[in-house]
C-alpha cells in the first residue's frame, strides 16, 4: 500500500497549535467565564485566610521595602493579586515563597521573623500555589481533550483490529508525561509534530498487519540440543546465569507459542533460575518466569506471548556476573549432567561449590519448540466487516468503513466525516492503487485522525456540564479497560440508555468480571503509587550485590498483585495500609527472608507479625521507590506516605538546601535520621521537616531496597552500626515506635485514607486534577462506601454511579 | 658427617619399632597436606649439588653429598625432588627462584614425602636403583651455602690459605649452624673462585688469615668424600651486602611480574555471583614485597590461579580483583607461611579458587606482564603433564 501523506493531510481536521505545541479548541469568551467563576472561587477561600495567616507577617516583614513608594528589585508586594489559579499571579507568589525559604528574605540585616511564622506563611501560601496548580491544569473548555496514553493506545489497537502493536519499542512512541505518576492527565498529554508522525506510522504498521497482501502462516520450528553434534547420547545445554541460546525466531511481529523442555536447578541456597526470552535487538527480555525441574525430571515449559519480530535467546536470567567476555563458563565438551560434566579449567568460572552443588541456579535445556505467529480466531472476529469483501464496491466499502470509523473514533460519523474518506480512496485508485491499497489508506488516515487518539468530552457548539452516553461509554472503558468500548457499551450508547443507573450497574459487573480489567488493576496501582520510580535509581551494585531485574519486577509484581487480590476478593481499602497476607514469589520470599512458596508464580501468602510485612506500605517496591539507590531517604518515603495515604503533597524543598554530608571518619557513625534531625533544625527546614518526616521515620527499619534491619550500615565514621530508631509522633499527637504502630495509627483513621483513595481513582478514571470544585462530590462518595465498610468494588462503583463521573 | 647420616637412619627405625606404622610415618615423615604447613622443624636434611633444573615447574636433582649408601656417587642416581609450593629458595642471602642458582651450586634443602595425590610427580626410580631412593622429595626450602649457613649466623673464619696447594682450611664463626658443616674444614679453591672485597673481584692473594667470610661451594674430585670446592667466597660485609642486593632485586622484579604466591584457606559463595576468599601469602618472599602490597590493600588485589608449581595460566586475563576487606598478620608463621591472611570480596570467582589451591596475587601498582608460552599452562592437557617431572 502506498499512502500518501500529503493526501491525508486533506482529510485530517484542522488542529491549531501553540507555540508550544499544545492544542487549543476553546472559545476564550467560555474559557474567562470559566475561569472567573474558578478565580472567585478560589479567592473568596483564600482572601480571608490570607488576612489572617499571611498579611500580618507581609505587614512586619516585606511591605516597608515592596510598597508603592519603594519597590526593592522592582517587586511590590501590596498590590500582588491573590488568586491562585492565575498563572502570572501564581508565579510572583512562588517567587516569593522562593525568597523566604532560600532565607533571602527577609534581609539579614533587617529584624528576622520566628522559624515558625515562617513555616507558617510559607506553608500557606505552598497550598494555596499548589491548590491554584491544580485548578489551572484542571480548567476546561466546551470541549475537553484528552489523549490516549501509550499504552492505551496499544490496547485500543488490539481491541479494535486483534493487532498487537508494542508500543514501548525503541522510536514507536514516546514516554508520556506523569502527573504525580498519571499518565493520562489530559492536561499534559500535549501533542506535537513528533506525535503526529509516530501517530502516522503506527496506523501504517498497525492496518499492514491486520490486513496484510498476503495472510502469513503460522510455522513450527524444533531446535534440539544433542542435533548437529554427531553425539548419541543425553547432550543437553547448559545455560548459566546470563547465558542465552538463540533458540527463538519471530520471523514477524505476533502471537507466538513456545514450548522448552528443561530442567532448572536451584542455586545452593535455594534460588530459581530465571528463564527468559531475551531479544537480540532490543536487547530486553520479553519475558521472564522462575522455574523448578530436577535435572532427571525435566519439565516442559509452554509460553504463549506476543512477541515483536527478531531473534530471541532462551536465556538464565538470574543473577551472577558470568559473561566478562574471556572467562570460559563451560566447559569446551559437550554437557551431559551435573556430575560428569563438572570439572573446568580452574581459569574457568567457579560453578560448583565445594560440596559439589551448583552455585548459580542452572538451566538445561533439551529441546525448544516456535510456533508462530498465531492468528487466534478471536483477533480475526474482529475484524469481520471493516474491511469490504468484495473490490471496487464503493457501496459496501461505505458500510464497512462506517463501521470502523464508529468504532475507532467511539461515536456515530456523519456522512460528511465518511465522504471525506470515500474521496481519498477514490482518489488513490484514480492514482493506480488497488482497491483494496486505496481502503486501507483511507483506515491509515482515520487512525492517524486526532479523533481516534483523543477521547473528546463535550460540544463546541452546547456547553454541558455532563458526558453523554457515548463520552460516557469512553469514559468507563477506559477507565476499566484501558480501551476502546465494546459492541455491547456501543449498542447502550447507541440506544442511549447507558447513563441510567440500574443500566450502568449491570454494565459495570460486566465489565469487572471481563478480564480485560487486568489492565485497571495492573495500570491504576502503578500509576497511584508511582511504581514507574521502582529501580529509577538503579541500585548500587556494590552496596546491594543480590538485587537483580527480576526482583525489581518482582517487587512490581507483589504490589500490583496485592492490589489485584484486594479487588478480587472485594476487600475493604483498609487492607492497603494493614493486612497479615501479601502477594509472593520465590525471587520476593528471598528478598524477606521468608520460606520459599510452593510454586513459583506469584501468589497469597500468609504472613506472621515478625515477618514486619503486610499492607501496601512495608512493601518492598514502595520501600525502594523511596530510596535512591544508595541510601533509604526518610523524607522521601513520608511525602510519598503524604501524597498516597493522606493525599497531600507537601511544599517543594526551597533550592540550594545542603545535601546530608558523609559522617566523617573520625565521627561516629550516625544513621540518615540523625542526620536530618540536625538538619532539620535550620528554620527553613523544621516546619516541613516537622510534617513530612514523622511520616518516613516509621520505616527506618527497612533498607534502600526493602529489606529489613535493626541497625543502619552506615559508610565511614568511627563505631559500630548505630540501632535504628523508628519511632515518630504525628502532627495529631499520636506516637508509634516501629512501621507496625504507624500502620496501625494510619488504619485508625480510614475515612482520611479512603477519601483520598477516591480522589486518586477519580483523578484516574476522568483523566484529570481534583479540585476544590470536587471535594464535596469525592466526600459523598467516600460518605457513601462507608456503609459497604470501603470495599475496593463498592468504591469503584460508588464512584461511576457518582455525579462526579458524570461531570464533563 | 657420616655419623649423622646413620644416626638420623637409626632414629628413624627405632621410632618406626616403638610406633604402629602408620603413626609412625605420621610424626617422624610427616605428608604435606593441601592448606597446611608442615610442623616445623619436620623435614629431613639433605644437601647436594644442584645438577639440573626444571625451572618452570620448580623441580630439579641433586647429587647429594658423599657416598652413602651403596657407593652412591659412583653409581647412584640424582636425588629429583620437587619444591613444594610453599617453598623457599634462597641464593646469595636473598630470596630466588631456582633459575637464580647456578648449576653446580652447593645448596642443603630441607624435605618431606610427596603430598598424597602427588605422589608420581616425582617418577620413581628404576628397579635397579630403588635401594638409593629416598622418598622425602618435596622440599620445603633449598638455599645455598651463602644464604643456608648466614641466615643460622653462622659464618667462617679463614685460618690458613695455600694457593700452591689450592686449600683454604676455615673455622666455623658466630652461631653454630645444627645441620650442615660445623666444624674446623679444609676446601679446595683455585684460580676460578670468584672472591669479591666490596663491589670488586679480588685475587686470592687478598684471603688472609682471620677474615670472617661467608662462601658457596662446589663439585670437587674428592666428592665422595665429602670433599668441597669454594666456588665463590665474600670477604666482607660490603661484598656480601652487595651479592645479596643483586640477587634481591633480581627476586623483587620477578615477583612483581608473576606476583606473590598463596593459597586459599576458605570460599564463601553468594549464589548471586562473587563470594569472599581467605587467603594466605606464602612466605620466603622480600618484605617489600608484602609492605608494598599492604600499603595498597585499599586497591584491591588481582587474585590468579596458579599451578603447585606456582605457574599461571594467562594471568593478566585469568585473574580476578577483589577489595581487601580483612588483613591478618601472625607472629612466627610456620615455614612456608608468611603470617599474612587476606580476607577479600570478589564480584565473581574463579574455579581455582578453592581451599588448597595456589594463586598468584597481583598489587594493584605492578604492571601487568605477559609470560612467555613455556611458562604459561595453556590447556588442561599440559596442566596435567606439568604435574609430571620428566627425568633425563
Amino acid at each position: 500500500m502506498v499512502t500518501d501523506r500529503h493526501a491525508l493531510e486533506d482529510v485530517r481536521e484542522t488542529w491549531p497549535m501553540t507555540t508550544g505545541g499544545t492544542m487549543f479548541v476553546m472559545r476564550l469568551s467560555l474559557w474567562a467565564l470559566l475561569f472567573a467563576v474558578n478565580t472567585e472561587a478560589n479567592a473568596a477561600d483564600g482572601v480571608a485566610g490570607f488576612d489572617q495567616s499571611v498579611l500580618p507577617f507581609i505587614e512586619t516583614h516585606c511591605l516597608r521595602c515592596h510598597n508603592a513608594q519603594k519597590q526593592e528589585g522592582k517587586f511590590r508586594l501590596d498590590t500582588l493579586p491573590r488568586e491562585f489559579v492565575v498563572q502570572a499571579t501564581a508565579q510572583r507568589w512562588a517567587e516569593v515563597v522562593f525568597r523566604l525559604n532560600s532565607g533571602e528574605m527577609p534581609p539579614t540585616k533587617e529584624p528576622q521573623p520566628k522559624p515558625q511564622e515562617l513555616g507558617a506563611v510559607v506553608d500557606w501560601l505552598s497550598t494555596r500555589i499548589q491548590e491554584g496548580e491544580a485548578a489551572r491544569m484542571a480548567q476546561r473548555g466546551p470541549v475537553s481533550h484528552y489523549r490516549l496514553s501509550r499504552e492505551e493506545y496499544g490496547h485500543t489497537v488490539y481491541d479494535l483490529l486483534g493487532v498487537y502493536f508494542d508500543v514501548n519499542l525503541p522510536g514507536a512512541f514516546n514516554e508520556d508525561p506523569r502527573w504525580h505518576g498519571f499518565d493520562r492527565i489530559g492536561s499534559l498529554l500535549t501533542l506535537s509534530p513528533s506525535h503526529v508522525d509516530r501517530y502516522f506510522r503506527a496506523a501504517e504498521t498497525v492496518l499492514e498487519r491486520a490486513f496484510p497482501d498476503q495472510e502469513p502462516t503460522s510455522q513450527k520450528t524444533r531446535r534440539e540440543a544433542s542435533a548437529g553434534q554427531g553425539l548419541v547420547g543425553p547432550v543437553r545445554w547448559p545455560l548459566w546465569p546470563g547465558h542465552g541460546q538463540h533458540l527463538v525466531t519471530a520471523s514477524m511481529p505476533g502471537l507466538y507459542r513456545i514450548r522448552i523442555r528443561l530442567s532448572a536447578l536451584p542455586s545452593f541456597k535455594g534460588r530459581l533460575p530465571h528463564l527468559a526470552l531475551w531479544h537480540h535487538q532490543l536487547k530486553r527480555s520479553i519475558v521472564g518466569l522462575d522455574v523448578d525441574a530436577p535435572e532427571d525430571k525435566p519439565t516442559v515449559i509452554e509460553i504463549e506471548t506476543f512477541l515483536p519480530e527478531g531473534q530471541f535467546n532462551v536465556m538464565n536470567e538470574s543473577p551472577g556476573m558470568l559473561a566478562d567476555g574471556q572467562t570460559p563458563s563451560v566447559s569446551q565438551s559437550p554437557f551431559v549432567n551435573t556430575t560428569d560434566s563438572r570439572s573446568n579449567q580452574p581459569t574457568a568460572y567457579r560453578l560448583f561449590n565445594d560440596a559439589g552443588q551448583s552455585i548459580f541456579p542452572l538451566l538445561i535445556v533439551d529441546w525448544v519448540e516456535t510456533e508462530g505467529p498465531i492468528l487466534p480466531a478471536s483477533d480475526q472476529k474482529k475484524r469481520a466487516g471493516l474491511i469490504p469483501a468484495q473490490a471496487d464496491d464503493l457501496k459496501a466499502a461505505r458500510e464497512s468503513l462506517n463501521r470502523f470509523v464508529t468504532l475507532a473514533w467511539r461515536r456515530p460519523v456523519t456522512d460528511a466525516d465518511l465522504n471525506r474518506y470515500i474521496q481519498l480512496i477514490e482518489s488513490e485508485v484514480a492514482a493506480g492503487e488497488t482497491f483494496r491499497s486505496a481502503y486501507r489508506a483511507a483506515m491509515v488516515a482515520v487512525l492517524s485522525s486526532k479523533n481516534f487518539y483523543y477521547l473528546e468530552e463535550g460540544s463546541p457548539s452546547l456547553r454541558r456540564d455532563t458526558v453523554n452516553d457515548w463520552e460516557l461509554a469512553s469514559r468507563l472503558s477506559y477507565f476499566l479497560w484501558s480501551s476502546m468500548p465494546d459492541d455491547e457499551l456501543y449498542g447502550l450508547a447507541q440506544q442511549g440508555t447507558l447513563h441510567r443507573p440500574e443500566v450502568l450497574r449491570a454494565q459495570l459487573t460486566r465489565m469487572l468480571a471481563d478480564p480485560k480489567i487486568g489492565r485497571f488493576t495492573e495500570s491504576f496501582p502503578r500509576q497511584w503509587l508511582q511504581l514507574h520510580r521502582v529501580g529509577a535509581f538503579p541500585p548500587d551494585a556494590s552496596l546491594f550485590p543480590d538485587y537483580d531485574k527480576w526482583l525489581e519486577q518482582s517487587m512490581v509484581q507483589e504490589t500490583t498483585g496485592y492490589f489485584g487480590e484486594v479487588f478480587s476478593k472485594n476487600l475493604q481499602l483498609r487492607e492497603f495500609l494493614v493486612s497479615d497476607w501479601t502477594m509472593m514469589n520465590p525471587r520476593l520470599a528471598m528478598h524477606y527472608g521468608l520460606p520459599r512458596p510452593e510454586v513459583s508464580s506469584l501468589q497469597r501468602v500468609l504472613l506472621r507479625p515478625e515477618e514486619h510485612r503486610g499492607g501496601l506500605l512495608t512493601q518492598a517496591s514502595i520501600l525502594s521507590l523511596t530510596s535512591d539507590g544508595t541510601r533509604h531517604r526518610p523524607v522521601h518515603r513520608g511525602v510519598w506516605v503524604s501524597e498516597a495515604v493522606f493525599g497531600r503533597t507537601p511544599p517543594p524543598p526551597p533550592p540550594n538546601v545542603e545535601p546530608l554530608a558523609p559522617t566523617p571518619s573520625d565521627q561516629p557513625k550516625a544513621t540518615i535520621r540523625m542526620q536530618l534531625e540536625s538538619h532539620a533544625t535550620h528554620a527553613t527546614c523544621a516546619s516541613c521537616h516537622q510534617k513530612i518526616d514523622p511520616l518516613g521515620f516509621a520505616f527506618d527499619n527497612f533498607d534502600a531496597i526493602g529489606r529489613w534491619r535493626t541497625s543502619e550500615q552506615v559508610p565511614g565514621g568511627q563505631g559500630i552500626s548505630p540501632p535504628v530508631n523508628a519511632s515518630g509522633q504525628l502532627m495529631d499527637g499520636r506516637s508509634y515506635n516501629g512501621s507496625e504502630e504507624f500502620k496501625q495509627l494510619l488504619a485508625q483513621d480510614t475515612d482520611r485514607f479512603a477519601e483520598a483513595f477516591v480522589e486518586q481513582l477519580a483523578t484516574y478514571a476522568l483523566r484529570r486534577v481534583m479540585t476544590i470544585d470536587d471535594t464535596a462530590q469525592i466526600k459523598a462518595i467516600t460518605v457513601a462506601s462507608q456503609k459497604e465498610e470501603y470495599k475496593l468494588r463498592t468504591v469503584i462503583e460508588n464512584l461511576i454511579l457518582s455525579d462526579l463521573f458524570f461531570k464533563r | 658427617m657420616r655419623r649423622s647420616w646413620l644416626l638420623s637412619i637409626v632414629c628413624s627405625a627405632v621410632c618406626c619399632l616403638l610406633l604402629d606404622p602408620a603413626t609412625a610415618q605420621e610424626s617422624a615423615h610427616p605428608v604435606p597436606k593441601a592448606g597446611e604447613f608442615p610442623p616445623p622443624n619436620t623435614g629431613t636434611y639433605l644437601a647436594g649439588e644442584l645438577v639440573i633444573i626444571d625451572p618452570v615447574n620448580r623441580r630439579g636433582g641433586l647429587r647429594l653429598d658423599g657416598n652413602e649408601p651403596h657407593d652412591r656417587y659412583h653409581s647412584g642416581p640424582l636425588h629429583y625432588f620437587a619444591m613444594l609450593p610453599y617453598g623457599m629458595l634462597s641464593f646469595n642471602g636473598a630470596p630466588a627462584e631456582l633459575r637464580d642458582i647456578p648449576l653446580g651450586t652447593h645448596v642443603h634443602g630441607y624435605f618431606y614425602l610427596p603430598p598424597v595425590g602427588e605422589e608420581a610427580t616425582i617418577p620413581p626410580l628404576p628397579k635397579d636403583m630403588e635401594r638409593y631412593e629416598i622418598k622425602q622429595n618435596h622440599a620445603v626450602s633449598l638455599e645455598d651455602d651463602f644464604s643456608f649457613y648466614q641466615r643460622r649466623g653462622q659464618s667462617w673464619k679463614v685460618v690458613s690459605i695455600d694457593s700452591k696447594k689450592g686449600k683454604i682450611h676455615v673455622a666455623p664463626a658466630g652461631q653454630m649452624a645444627q645441620d650442615g658443616i660445623n666444624t674446623p674444614s679444609t676446601f679446595d679453591i683455585d684460580d676460578l673462585t670468584k672472591v669479591w672485597k666490596g663491589h670488586t673481584l679480588v685475587e686470592l692473594t687478598d684471603i688472609a688469615p682471620d677474615q670472617i667470610v661467608q662462601f658457596n661451594l662446589g663439585w670437587s674430585p674428592g666428592w665422595r668424600d665429602r670433599e668441597f670446592t669454594v666456588s665463590e667466597l665474600w670477604l666482607d660485609d660490603e661484598s656480601r651486602k652487595f651479592a645479596t642486593d643483586l640477587q634481591r632485586r633480581r627476586h623483587v622484579k620477578y615477583q612483581k611480574q608473576r606476583w606473590l604466591p598463596g593459597w586459599i584457606d576458605s570460599v564463601e559463595d553468594n549464589d548471586y555471583g562473587g563470594g569472599i576468599i581467605t587467603l594466605t601469602l606464602f612466605g620466603g618472599m622480600d618484605p617489600s614485597l608484602y609492605a608494598e602490597l599492604k600499603a595498597t590493600q585499599d586497591k584491591g588485589f588481582g587474585v590468579a590461579v596458579a599451578e603447585k608449581s606456582l605457574r599461571t595460566w594467562f594471568h593478566r586475563s585469568d585473574k580476578k580483583i577483589g577489595q581487601v576487606i580483612e588483613w591478618k598478620e601472625s607472629e612466627n608463621p610456620p615455614s612456608g607461611s608468611s603470617g599474612i591472611q587476606v580476607r577479600m570480596k570478589f564480584t565473581e570467582l574463579l574455579d581455582g579458587y578453592r581451599p588448597g589451591r595456589v594463586v598468584r596475587v597481583k598489587c594493584h601498582d605492578w604492571l601487568f606482564v605477559t609470560m612467555p608460552s613455556e611458562e604459561r599452562v595453556k590447556t588442561m592437557e599440559e596442566q596435567q603433564r606439568s604435574t609430571l617431572f620428566r627425568l633425563p
